[in-house]
């Protein structure tokens, strides 16, 4: 570990140079811009600055490119919490609360929340990168398909039998969201899968495109029947509520840390960014004392989600290095940089290449504080989009969603699955049918179906496969025990719980 | 004026025909589990019969709650009436969109709105209706090379 | 048809307007539009970083007049590209680079397109196939592999990047050369199945020298043999002890397939005019000349090649013949 320490050292060497700080600077800001933008994403922008980095250093061109990234990871909270459009598939479970708060008028104590805590999950990430680094990348290559399986299964457990929601409407939820993320061609048999010999099926329905329609339109659509300007939107940028939200936080840390250790075990494993925040939300929901404002503009659920997508974004770039396992699109295309850098990922990358390695990894320390700062620097920007009247700003919003929609996969068929989605996530609302199980099981339904499948062949079709050692051992038995939670609650106490919930659809009916 | 009822049973049949539709899409596909394990629409099939089994239950259920649900209103008129003003003129964008291209279809939206629905002067629909698609192309095309839909007019002009 | 009326209107207009391409230049066609580079490959994949070093060389040596925008459209193994190109019919603005995924996929998945539709324009490398295991594996050439599969049927797992796609054909290939069974699980990358056996989920695989380089410097998995008629040409090392060079034929080891290569192709959509289709195969040419083309090949251990369209066309309907008979007794041919 001191090895790693001086090897950080080095790397700050590498780092702090003027050069590399304005790459920082420059990469972060297009990061906000890319981020914010639903339509455009981290991968977008590394597409965008891969051919200016054919010319400089490897090292010049990975803090360019992380930067960018990190800087994306902040902008894609802000439209999130402002509109309840998530600008980057990672920052969905942020809507859950933020937007809430953000109609309540605590929309700059929402968004500082957001930067802050995510600045601290990403530090986290970053620490025990730099303290682990070696143990990590040979704890990764221990994952094969039922290990996957397992993780998948436990986020899935943790998000939705900590959830609330009615039964039967949370089943239909799933459901479709399982179904829809079928659709197109199986990895496991090669087959087109529920595509209807329809080309446009062919490659299945992109979950951003269920994401901008169920979340933007369908919100909007909401908005709009409620009255026919912002309820509660407060405008005004308040320097006292970015304070007050400062000095709130510490209160919070054992939300901080809870998401920093869900976000750096999904980057690791790595189930994704995405799945991290979903998982880390739920888990929030059902451990907090707040728990019950969860879904009404509380905190802790904008926090929870937040410190477990920013880890989970730090920490997947040690087995992309080492191993050279993208955890997101993003990661995909710096590895194909890293190929045109004449790099090869893999463990030699770390003995051959100290400059490189190290010197991203203490780029990322001063690249995610730049994040934090530039991220607040925009609050007032973006927080005065608020008090402008809702009949301009209403259909502005509406284009970025349907260019977003459209950017996805370049297909004008997009833009009507998009109004359709935006017309269930009006109606799904209305009826209490809750919709992040549905964007849960679509976001990890068809990876982890492959998982299952594909363990089952390694296993000739035994399910003790996912018992056979006692790291896939673990994660099941967790799984399945988070998954009968709901069960064994209500065998322990049923009286309390029939009463609450007798309580709670006397509400819901009122 | 919908009432809760109406919608619930709706949307329940929405999802028993999404469900039917998944259960015709298995039909060419092994649904079975074999040696190596479940087959290609092993979970298709199941997903598409839970889907019909939950929504026949969320019907059932508001059915047996048929008296308080159908007292519940959901969708007044005003709201709805809005609802709808706000929306159709989205779906006309999407249409002409097909034809036209993103952006003038984008342009036309936002002109429309703006100054018909939302009751602004001329001057300000005009210039976010231009402000806003010209920002689009900037970004999109220029700086990060992402194609948007494009019509004729673009290609007149040798745009697209 | 109509794209392409779009395409000659515009083209007028611009000679109206002054900005057309030199007269002598007239008689032939070049692009007036922004051109489209469609990959039938996610973001980071060998088709994607095949494209992306056709365009840096394109920008860098000013090949094509207008600007190039890369577009990736790989689902469903890259059906998406493929379709979309179908459906651009008579633009040649659209070029659409791919493997040999363009006649083998229609064979086993009902797409919406056939192997002769798309416009051929070249085949630029050749990429190779190689037998991998894992570094501590008891395996020391692929006889000694054959033969542990010869001893328990079905129980050696030979991993691959897709289903009914080039790796699990070539495992095809070997069992039917060797009278052995693999059990062959697919994943979603040949860089997701090297790491699966570095991290000794599967047995072996049959990566592509740049899918698993990494792994190989790094002491994790080793090539066993390389499936060409004659080793890699000489290089510099990449491990301490060997180079490509070094890795011995499959044939020499007892697994009698000769070559087994993938193409890297370059479409355009049906019905363009000749004119473009030839505009195409020369820019691809002087290309394939370019520095940066050449370090490409050598960074990505890849051999140069390069086809007229018509010698492609009668290499896809050869392939496509020989692939029909090696589907139909496994059942895979869906038309």
């Amino acid at each position: 570990m001191l090895s790693n320490l001086d090897a950080l050292m080095h790397g700050f060497s590498v780092a702090l140079t003027a050069h590399h700080l304005m790459l920082m600077m420059a990469g972060v800001l297009l990061g906000v811009l890319v981020g914010v933008l639903p339509g455009l994403g981290a991968p977008n922008g590394v597409t965008l600055l891969l051919p200016l980095t054919f010319t400089m250093d490897p090292v010049s061109a990975i803090i360019l490119l992380t930067s960018l990234y990190w800087g994306a990871l902040f902008g894609g909270s802000t439209t999130s919490i402002l509109f309840n459009i998530p600008g980057e598939p990672s920052s969905v479970a942020t809507t859950f609360d933020g937007y809430p708060m953000a109609r309540q008028g605590r929309a700059s104590e929402a968004l500082t929340l957001a930067f802050l805590s995510a600045g601290i999950g990403a530090m986290v990430g970053i620490v025990v990168i730099t303290l682990l680094s070696s143990a990590v990348a040979s704890f990764a290559l221990r994952f094969g398909p039922p290990e996957y399986f397992a993780v998948y299964f436990l986020a899935f457990a943790s998000f939705i039998a900590f959830g609330g929601g009615a039964p039967l409407k949370t089943i239909v939820s799933l459901g479709l969201g399982f179904g829809f993320g079928m659709m197109g061609m199986d990895t496991v048999s090669g087959s087109m899968r529920l595509t209807f010999d329809i080309p446009e099926l062919i490659r299945g329905i992109s979950f951003l495109v269920v994401v901008i329609g169920l979340f933007g339109l369908g919100e909007l659509l909401l908005t709009i029947e409620e009255g026919p300007e912002f309820k509660g939107a407060n405008g005004r940028l308040d320097p006292r509520a970015m304070l007050r939200a400062l000095v709130s936080l510490p209160r919070y840390w054992v939300a901080v840390l809870r998401g920093s250790a869900v976000g750096v075990w999904m980057g690791i494993t790595p189930g994704g960014p995405t799945a991290a925040s979903f998982m880390s939300y739920g888990l929030a929901r059902r451990m907090s004392r707040n728990g019950a404002r969860f879904g009404q503009g509380e905190p802790e659920g904008v926090i929870a989600p937040e410190t477990a997508d920013h880890s989970a974004g730090t920490s997947a770039m040690l087995p992309m290095l080492a191993l050279g396992i993208p955890g997101s699109a993003t990661s995909a295309v710096m590895l194909g940089g890293l190929m045109i850098w004449g790099l090869n990922p893999g463990p030699m990358l770390f003995t051959e290449q100290r400059d490189f390695v190290w010197g991203m990894i203490a780029s990322m320390y001063l690249g995610n504080v730049i994040g934090v700062v530039l991220a607040l620097a925009t609050v007032p920007l973006f927080a005065a989009m608020l008090s402008v009247s809702f009949s301009v700003i209403g259909p502005i919003i509406v284009t970025v969603c349907l260019v977003g929609a459209y950017t996805v996969a370049g297909a004008p068929f997009d833009l009507w699955l998009a109004l359709v989605f935006g017309a269930a996530g009006f109606l799904m609302k209305k009826l209490d049918y809750p919709l992040a199980p549905l964007v849960l099981a679509m976001v990890i339904g068809d990876k982890a179906e492959d998982a299952f499948r594909q363990s089952m062949l390694l296993s000739n079709g035994s399910l003790g496969v996912l018992w056979s050692n006692p790291l896939v051992g673990t994660l099941s038995t967790l799984a399945v025990l988070f998954l009968l939670w709901p069960v064994m609650a209500a065998l322990l106490g049923r009286h309390r719980t029939s009463r609450a919930m007798k309580l709670a659809q006397a509400e819901n009916r009122a | 004026m919908l009432n809760r009822l109406q919608l619930e049973y709706g949307f329940a049949g929405l999802v028993f025909l999404v469900g039917a539709i998944g259960l015709r899409g298995t039909v060419e596909l092994e649904t079975g589990w074999a040696a190596d394990g479940p087959q290609a629409g092993f979970f298709p099939y199941r997903v598409s019969l839970i889907l019909m089994a939950a929504a026949a239950l969320v019907a059932f259920q508001a059915w047996r709650n048929r008296a308080a649900l159908s007292q519940a209103v959901v969708v007044e008129a005003e709201g709805g009436g809005r609802v709808l003003r706000f929306a159709l003129p989205v779906l006309g964008m999407v249409l002409v969109a097909q034809w036209l291209g993103l952006y003038l279809a984008m342009a036309l939206y936002l002109l429309g709105t703006i100054r018909f629905t939302g009751k602004r002067p001329w001057g300000t629909a005009l210039g976010v209706a231009l402000g806003v698609t010209a920002i689009t192309f900037v970004v999109f095309e220029k700086w990060f090379a992402v194609p948007l839909l494009k019509g004729p007019l673009e290609v007149m002009l040798g745009l697209g | 048809m109509k794209l392409f009326r779009r395409a000659a209107l515009g083209a007028a207009l611009c000679t109206i307007l002054g900005a057309a391409p030199p007269a002598a230049a007239q008689a032939s066609w070049q692009p007036t539009r922004p051109v489209e580079f469609i990959v039938t490959a996610g973001a980071g994949g060998g088709t994607d970083l095949f494209a992306r070093a056709v365009q840096a060389a394109i920008t860098r040596h000013n090949l094509v007049p207008t600007s190039i925008v890369v577009s990736n459209k790989g689902a469903g193994s890259g059906a998406e590209g493929f379709v979309y190109g179908r459906g651009a019919q008579g633009d040649p603005h659209k070029v659409i680079f791919g493997t040999n995924n363009e006649w083998l996929l229609p064979l086993v998945a009902r797409v919406a397109w056939k192997a002769q539709d798309l416009t051929p324009v070249t085949v630029m490398a050749y990429d190779e196939f190689m037998l991998w295991v894992k570094e501590d594996s008891p395996y020391r050439s692929a006889a000694d592999l054959v033969a542990a599969a010869r001893e328990r049927p079905g129980a050696i797992r030979m991993g691959g990047s897709q289903t009914k796609d080039t790796d699990q054909v070539l495992t095809l290939l070997v069992q039917r050369a060797t009278g052995v069974r693999f059990n062959y699980i697919p994943f979603r990358s040949g860089g997701e199945a090297g790491v699966q056996l570095a991290g000794g989920h599967i047995d072996a695989n049959t990566n592509n020298p740049a899918e698993s380089i990494g792994g190989w410097r790094g002491g994790q998995v080793r090539p066993l043999c390389v499936f060409r008629p004659d080793p890699l040409p000489q290089g510099p090392r990449v491990t301490e002890a060997q180079a490509w060079s070094d890795i011995p034929t499959c044939a020499s080891q007892g697994v009698p397939i000769e070559e087994y290569r993938m193409p890297r192709t370059i479409f355009l959509p049906p019905g363009v005019p000749p004119a473009a289709q030839a505009y195409w195969a020369e820019v691809m040419r002087r290309v394939a000349e370019t520095p940066e083309w050449k370090d490409y090949l050598q960074r990505t251990s890849q051999s140069a090649a390069l086809m007229s369209p018509a010698e492609m066309r009668a290499m896809a309907e050869r392939e496509e013949r020989a692939a029909r008979e090696i589907y139909a007794p496994e059942g895979w041919l869906v038309n």
